[in-house]
């Protein structure tokens, strides 16, 4: 997995593409303290570019959910496609976590 | 003709002769990399220092076994080429290859060559497949817990325990293995590891761990462990 993340104000996006596994733990660390250490209130994760998340992978992103909302901040997944929204439907994640088109 | 013969990708030719003779297996060609020239339809590799790319590489070239030395003696070998005939994709693995191969995907890959069954079932087939593989990875042969709870500080704790396993030469060596027959009625696959065997239930789950069995239950048409929890067997109806 790979990730980029840009700044808009208030908004934070982070983009994530390739593959989001069990083995992505040490990216995902660091990706969750950018998110954390920045000073935007609404955090956006794309999803578009994923092409492929296993059961881990969903368990980092609500990681990421946890260390955001602690702050009070809002995260939102978006635009997930193929496997990737199949997963999120599989594994109910609408149920704790913002899901968007 | 490769059906029934060894290859042996990073290791000489005399050493190949040398696992080939053992094995009761027709020697085949050995070479450094993996020439472009070399079709390996239903053909055994035997590999020294694989990466993933040559890894994807050998099973899209219609390989049926591929076996990483990574420390297995002759007899070691023998024996797994003997379980592989009765697979039609059979993958023996030291666990730091499996941890960081896409082995999921590139298994899935090949069979849905073999046998095509459309996008949506190989994204159902890879994903229950993934979990398995990561189960007797992290939980079997690295032995390590799940999440405890969904924070960045049990992440770290999580992170550094599995890189700490995998610098160990003793776990890092543990095989896994991935066993898929082809059949009239669907397809069978099996993950096969060293750790100490799934007791399903005995597993804390939270918020952010403990999707990977129901997962599995939702994707597949059935699955049984054997082998006291060391082997997962997952079955997809046609």
């Amino acid at each position: 997995m790979d990730y980029r993340i840009e700044q808009n104000g208030a908004e934070l996006k982070i983009s994530l593409s390739g593959r989001l596994t069990f083995n992505d733990h040490g990216k995902v660390r660091a990706m969750i303290q950018e998110m954390v250490q920045s000073s935007a209130n609404r955090q956006i994760l794309v999803i578009s570019g994923l092409e492929f998340v296993d059961s881990s992978g969903l368990g980092m992103i609500l990681v990421a959910r946890e260390e955001v909302s602690q702050l009070n901040k809002n995260l939102t997944l978006r635009g997930a496609q193929g496997q990737v929204k199949r997963v999120l439907t599989v594994a109910q994640l609408g149920k704790v976590i913002d899901i968007e088109d | 003709m490769q059906a029934n013969t060894l290859y042996g990708v990073g290791l000489s030719a005399e050493r190949l002769e040398e696992f080939a003779s053992a094995s009761a297996i027709g020697c085949g060609r050995a070479a450094t990399g993996l020439p472009a020239d070399w079709e390996l339809d239903g053909a055994a590799v035997l590999a020294a220092n694989l990466d993933d790319e040559s890894f994807g590489e050998i099973l899209s070239r219609g390989a049926r076994t591929c076996i990483e030395i990574g420390g297995l003696a002759v007899a070691d070998v023998a024996e797994s080429l003997r379980l592989a005939r009765t697979s039609s994709i059979f993958v023996s693995l030291t666990t730091v290859s499996a941890y960081r191969f896409q082995l999921a995907h590139r298994i899935v890959q090949a069979l849905d060559r073999r046998q095509p069954v459309g996008e949506e079932r190989c994204y159902d087939m890879e994903l229950a497949l993934q979990e398995a593989i990561s189960n007797a990875v992290i939980h079997g042969n690295l032995s390590v817990h799940s999440l405890e709870n969904p924070s960045l500080t049990a992440l770290e704790r999580f992170s550094n325990e599995v890189e700490g396993r995998l610098a160990d030469p003793e776990l890092a060596c543990q095989r896994l293995k991935v066993a898929a027959l082809l059949g009239d009625g669907g397809i069978a696959i099996d993950v096969i590891d060293q750790g100490p065997g799934f007791v399903p239930g005995t597993r804390k789950s939270s918020v952010a761990s403990g999707r990977g069995i129901s997962l599995i239950e939702t994707l597949v048409s059935g699955w049984e462990l054997l082998d006291d929890g060391r082997r997962i067997r997952l079955r997809f109806d046609r």
